[in-house]
């Protein structure tokens, strides 16, 4: 990953920087909803203003090998790198604002049809600042990341962690085709297909890998939230990514617990 | 692809992959999991890596609580082939309707999901796990595969604490871990998630297919009983296979049983006019649960959310 400098703009259009610098005198935007926007207030923080960031990004050519299971690494990289740069935009726009970490952060691939290898990544969430200045950023600097509502975000702080980032784990994969002799020997058969089994396995086990990966770089307890998503982008049917995402989070403070909860009967 | 191996610290060498995706699958045709899988497990349970969990905020604060640690995401898969399966042939002119499984079919599904879950209890055992919750199990149907399916079983392994290490396979539940975790203080254990599938054929009797002929508005209302007796029929199969499974398990009851069906209508043609056979699918998942001691009656306390959406 590239080194990250917390004062550039590099990446913010001129009506965003204009944007933000009224976010700076006091008035905030944000999509979160009341209870949110209240659970945040709650956790001792202050929301500062929507922030997004977004690329977009050409993806390249990767010939896959019609008879061979193996990541398309081209592809990998290009969906890699195009939400890490996303990210550090929004990143840069919370940085304005003097955010601690930004919360409920959302991330969408768009496409369009005036673009056939290429589609724009898009990060969007809200800043948030600490009242007292007490919880800081991420180890490496940046505000921290998470697609944590606001709800789950004061759970989380209750329990005695807090949130340093949304770790991510992409792994673009071509599926081989299956020989014709082999198809054929097993025609009709109940069987498992093993190549393929494989395969799909590799391509998860990668995505995970590397999310665990950056949780490990940013020194985390664990990974919550974990989501895995499968895509195909257009590459055409043998090709899929795998797309693994959660928080990464610390413990802080003392060693706190929630209280027993109460089993509840809801009648309403 | 320096990003990727900066991440990874490792370099791709075509022969080393080759001889590895080998390997794997070698390990997945004797009904295990590829090597990466194993090591991940095995490095999540030595602690050297924090934890991966697919638990919500919510479910991740009461794992304290509830004396529950998650360790790590664990998965299964499979893919398979399903064989050729005939189609009962019928005149369709049979006062009664008929119904027969189509066991080919059944068979898949039930071994491709044996196989997936056992995987999924394999890497659970690797990290030394004594239990995995929110076990959600997935078909794919991808675009590169024709007949074949794919099931995905995920879940997130946990530790519990107080307890003996665990000996041989760790217990597989589709219950959340704040269910779990209920389930233990009310004084229950769970034994293991149950699941079957049954898939029947079912063909109208000539009762049933005048009924359902081109004049059916004109005709009063009435059952169409070979249809009910045919969708019975298959949800009975499905749950006594269920139940068959719960039993040999040694569970005395089984909780959170879901049924999942679909119907798909095959048009068949023949002298006389054309009739439309059902192809009946059901599942059934479950948890087996047994009572480990003394019932512990919970009292809840009852609230009534104000604002409340009418649903």
């Amino acid at each position: 990953m590239s080194t990250y400098d917390p004062t550039s703009v590099e990446g913010i259009p001129e009506a965003g920087r204009a944007r933000l610098e009224q976010n700076k005198k006091g008035l905030f935007t944000s999509d979160l909803s009341v209870s949110e926007f209240l659970l945040v207030k709650e956790a001792g923080f202050e929301p500062l203003g929507l922030v997004v960031g977004s690329s977009i990004f050409h993806i390249g050519f990767q010939q896959s090998n019609w008879s061979k299971s193996e990541e398309m690494t081209v592809l990998s990289e290009a969906m890699y790198t195009a939400r890490e740069l996303a990210m550090t935009r929004m990143e840069e726009e919370a940085d304005q604002l003097g955010a601690d970490g930004i919360v409920g952060v959302r991330l969408d691939v768009g496409r369009y049809a005036w673009g056939e290898n290429m589609a724009e990544f898009i990060a969007i969430g809200t800043a948030i600042r600490h009242r007292d200045g007490e919880l800081h950023r991420a180890p490496n600097g940046r505000p921290f990341t998470s697609d944590l509502s606001g709800q789950d975000f004061w759970t989380l702080l209750q329990s005695g962690h807090r949130p340093v980032g949304m770790v991510l784990g992409s792994c673009v994969y071509h599926v081989a085709h299956r020989g014709m002799f082999k198809a054929l020997r097993q025609a009709g058969q109940n069987v498992e297909l093993p190549n393929f089994t494989q395969a799909l396995y590799d391509a998860r086990e990668l995505a995970m890998e590397r999310m665990q990966a950056e949780a490990q770089e940013l020194q985390a307890e664990g990974i919550v939230g974990v989501q895995l998503h499968e895509q195909n982008h257009g590459w055409g049917s043998h090709v899929i990514e795998f797309f693994a995402v959660g928080t990464a989070i610390v413990p802080y403070g003392d060693d706190r617990r929630i209280p027993t909860p109460t089993p509840v009967l809801d009648l309403s | 692809m320096g990003l990727l191996d900066s991440l990874l610290g490792r370099g791709a060498h075509d022969d080393e992959a080759d001889r590895r995706r080998e390997d794997d699958v070698a390990r997945v045709e004797g009904g295990s999991i590829p090597l990466a899988a194993e090591r991940r497990m095995r490095a999540l349970a030595s602690g050297a890596t924090g934890f991966t969990s697919g638990l919500s905020v919510a479910d991740f604060a009461l794992c304290r609580e509830a004396g529950v640690r998650p360790v790590g995401q664990a998965m299964g898969s499979s893919v398979y082939q399903v064989g050729w399966q005939s189609y009962p042939w019928s005149t369709g002119w049979q006062p009664d309707g008929l119904g027969f499984e189509l066991e080919t079919i059944s068979e898949a599904w039930n071994r491709a999901r044996g196989l997936a879950l056992r995987r999924l209890a394999e890497e659970a055992e690797l990290a030394g796990c004594h239990a995995v919750v929110d076990v959600t199990f997935d078909d794919r149907r991808h675009e590169f595969l024709g007949g074949e399916i794919e099931i995905v079983v995920n879940g997130t392994a946990v530790v519990l604490d107080g307890e003996p290490p665990v000996q041989g396979q760790p217990v597989l539940t589709d219950l959340s871990l704040p269910d779990f975790a209920l389930l233990r203080r009310a004084g229950y254990d769970a034994v293991g998630v149950v699941a079957a599938t049954s898939v029947l054929y079912v063909v109208p009797g000539s009762a049933t297919r005048r009924l359902t002929g081109g004049w059916q508005r004109f005709q009063p209302n009435q059952e169409l009983t070979d249809y009910t007796a045919g969708l019975y029929a298959a949800r009975e199969q499905a749950l006594a296979r269920a139940n068959h499974e719960a039993w040999r398990s040694g569970a005395t009851a089984v909780v959170g049983v879901s049924l999942d069906q679909d119907i798909a209508v095959r048009e068949v043609d023949q002298a006389g006019g054309s009739r439309e056979d059902l192809i009946v699918t059901f599942h059934v998942i479950g948890t087996g649960i047994v009572q480990r001691g003394e019932h512990r009656p919970l009292h809840p306390q009852i609230v009534v959310r104000q604002g409340a959406a009418r649903s």
